[in-house]
């Protein structure tokens, strides 16, 4: 029956929706192809890695599909939140914690392609940047954390909580540095343009950052609790 | 299975309002915020680009994201399935 209920919160959750990510054109040409150069090294560790772990255990593309899927969800989740803005979930840190920071590059580049090419959200030209701040700092994030957090034997469910709710808030941490570099001038210094991104971004994010905390709880036992074999493998450090 | 049912209750009970909230209002996303920050601190700044294709009606963009979700949906739900069928959870 819950699994009707899963699929229930994903279809209602749905509406008018408005982008999270850098819009198209609203990044300097030179600061878009170096955030785009930046991204490349990870896109292609991540590929390996994937293709790596296919090898080793066949039944990871299942779990790796189901990864994808979780971020395709929640990414394309809008819920309103404080300060009168809307935005998005990540769904990034399920990945990294399950496969690894290389292994969301992909993932992160298909979802942002999507929205990119069919809804007008992000751009092609801010791809490198967004895919950035998505899927290599999200992902480097989400692994420092809670790898951190299970070293101080935190149990299981609030590391991933923690994990997810910090990697989230990340994401939207690094856009906001990254608009606030490529617009510093001699009248906006770095500093007070990452304060006016941050009040934008990251206090919208707070309250959502939650849900994705409670959500990835959800999937990551979900997926432990049916795939602890092939995770094994998959992640041996993992220790599921 | 209590557990998981308690879980999505409080996912159901924290999200609900921002659902209900977002039928009664017509928040604007953070781009379109962070769009308004750009132009405070560069009034001077213009797009050097645009987007190649929009969707052409409120509408239309819904469908797609909608489309998204679907997809996502679709293939958690297939792997949720073939992992009750399968019967892999340990007792």
């Amino acid at each position: 029956m819950y699994r009707f209920i899963i699929i229930a919160i994903a279809v209602l959750l749905p509406t008018q929706l408005f982008g999270m990510h850098i819009a198209e054109g609203y990044l300097p040409a030179n600061w878009a192809i170096g955030w785009a150069v930046m991204f490349l090294p990870f896109l292609f560790f991540g590929v390996r890695k994937i293709k790596n772990i296919s090898e080793k255990e066949p039944k990871a593309k299942m779990l790796f599909a189901v990864v994808g899927a979780f971020v395709f969800v929640l990414s394309s989740v809008k819920l309103p939140s404080l300060g009168g803005s809307s935005s998005h979930l990540t769904g990034i840190a399920l990945g990294a914690i399950l496969f690894g920071a290389s292994s969301m590059s992909i993932i992160g580049l298909i979802v942002l392609l999507f929205q990119a090419l069919l809804l007008a959200h992000g751009g092609i030209t801010t791809l490198g940047a967004n895919a950035f701040s998505m899927a290599v700092v999200g992902s480097v994030v989400a692994i420092i954390v809670y790898r951190t957090l299970k070293a101080a034997k935190i149990s299981s469910n609030v590391s991933v909580f923690i994990t997810a709710f910090v990697s989230d808030i990340a994401i939207y941490m690094c856009t906001s540095a990254q608009l606030a570099l490529a617009f510093q001038s001699s009248e906006a210094s770095f500093g007070s343009n990452f304060l006016k991104f941050i009040s934008v971004f990251a206090v919208t994010q707070i309250p959502l950052a939650v849900i994705e905390g409670l959500l990835t709880v959800l999937i990551f036992n979900l997926i432990v609790k049916y795939n602890s074999n092939e995770i094994a493998i998959i992640n041996p450090s993992l220790k599921v | 299975m209590k557990k998981y049912f308690l879980v999505i209750l409080a996912i159901l009970l924290v999200s609900l309002p921002f659902v209900l909230f977002n039928v009664m209002t017509n928040y604007s996303g953070t781009d379109d915020k962070s769009v308004s920050v750009i132009e405070q601190v560069a009034p001077d700044y213009t797009p050097w680009i645009n987007n190649m294709w929009e969707p052409q009606s409120d509408f239309s963009e819904a469908i797609l994201f909608s489309l998204q979700t679907a997809i996502g949906v679709f293939i958690i739900a297939l792997y949720v399935v073939y992992s009750f069928k399968n019967k892999k959870y340990k007792v």
